[in-house]
């Protein structure tokens, strides 16, 4: 069966919507700048553990966030990445992201349909998308596709059905009479990942859940316009970036993460047997230290729960797999 | 040791979810209701510049 045109044509239609209403100042808001510390802690020590050099997102997507931004920290600790998806509005946005960060020479952005790839067989480290996978009913060829251009890993990481989050944004697309652009309810599980990667004769790696702070995971909802409004009906100023040159607050009230210090690794990633509970060491580019408190203390509780617990909150899960 | 600091962690998710939860719903709720009467606005015309 394979990806169909109406699918193919809600991913186009999701991802343009998301680049229309990204930030272009880099403030992602609160959920999504969490998300992007703590994944990134994850592909820093991946990284370096699989010496991960030239790394492929396909397709590639912001999500909630920046386009092109998913990536960013592979090209920040050395890595060259290729950024293909479908849409030329994607990619202009990413371009630009990527110019902004310094790192453009490091990136190659190419349109093309998310299951034909115009790439030689084991071109990349690692072919790996984020909140794509789900989208399709039968994601075989996109899968298949991303084994062929990887030389050995395909990492794959989706929403999770099972945060309470789903219920509520389900109700919010219900009650604004969206259309339900995030997938199949069915594809954000592990089982239906394994499945997937099996099929295509893959060695599954590790699994692991990740992005699990105590707040509602809100998907695709645009928070941080209305978090800007409400500060800013009390006279205090909203930022909340992934990369603020600033590095602090601009007016004292302001909350800001700076990307490149993080300084804790191992988000729960397990060994083969997929309870999601292994560690990772120290990773990239090393001494990196939050400039939020917060972000730390939030992390630090996140590393501490129980694996039971992550699997039913987390927002996102992933799985590692080797050809 | 294990088992008291996951407890805790637990504890702790839990008692900040609660008013985040809280709060993140009241912002979702005010993010439709202004998006509903945008809608309208747009309806009956309130946005379109009249000669």
């Amino acid at each position: 069966m394979g990806i169909t045109s109406k699918e193919r044509d809600t991913v186009l239609r999701f991802i343009e919507r998301n680049v229309r209403v990204a930030p272009r100042d880099l403030d992602e808001g609160i959920g999504t700048v969490y998300e992007r510390v703590v994944i990134d802690d994850y592909f820093r020590d991946l990284q370096k553990r699989c010496n991960l050099k030239n790394i492929l997102e396909n397709p590639a997507d912001g999500v909630t966030g920046v386009p092109g931004m998913n990536s960013l920290e592979f090209a920040r600790n050395g890595a060259t990445v290729t950024l293909s998806n479908p849409s030329d509005k994607m990619l202009d946005g990413a371009r630009a992201v990527w110019v902004n960060q310094g790192l453009v020479d490091q990136a190659t952005f190419v349109k093309c349909p998310v299951d034909q790839l115009p790439f030689e067989d084991d071109t990349f480290d690692m072919v790996w998308n984020y909140c794509m996978f789900e989208r399709f009913k039968d994601p075989s060829t996109l899968v298949a596709e991303m084994k062929r251009v990887s030389n050995r890993y395909v990492l794959i990481m989706t929403q999770n059905v099972y945060n309470w989050g789903t219920m509520f944004h389900k109700v919010y697309h219900n009650i604004g009479n969206l259309e339900w652009d995030h997938g199949y309810d069915e594809q954000m599980t592990f089982p239906a990942i394994r499945k997937a990667l099996r099929e295509q004769g893959m060695h599954l790696l590790e699994e692991g859940t990740v992005d699990i702070p105590p707040w509602l995971d809100t998907w695709d909802m645009p928070l941080r316009g209305v978090l800007k409004q409400l500060l800013g009906s009390v006279g205090m100023k909203w930022e909340w970036k992934i990369s603020s040159p600033s590095n602090g607050s601009t007016n004292g009230h302001a909350h800001t993460a700076n990307g490149h210090s993080h300084a804790h690794t191992h988000p729960h990633a397990a060994n083969g047997n997929g309870n999601g509970n292994g560690h990772a060491t120290g990773a990239g580019s090393g001494t990196r230290k939050s400039s939020l408190p917060m972000v730390n203390v939030v992390r630090d509780i996140e590393h501490n729960l129980p694996t039971w617990f992550r699997k039913y909150q987390a927002h996102h899960l992933y799985i590692l797999a080797e050809k | 040791m294990a088992l008291v600091r996951k407890t805790l962690a637990l504890l702790a998710w839990i008692i900040i979810e609660i008013p985040t939860t809280l709060f993140v719903v009241f912002v979702m709720i005010k993010v439709y209701l202004e998006e509903r009467n945008s809608k309208r606005r747009t309806k009956r015309g309130y946005n379109v510049k009249r000669a």
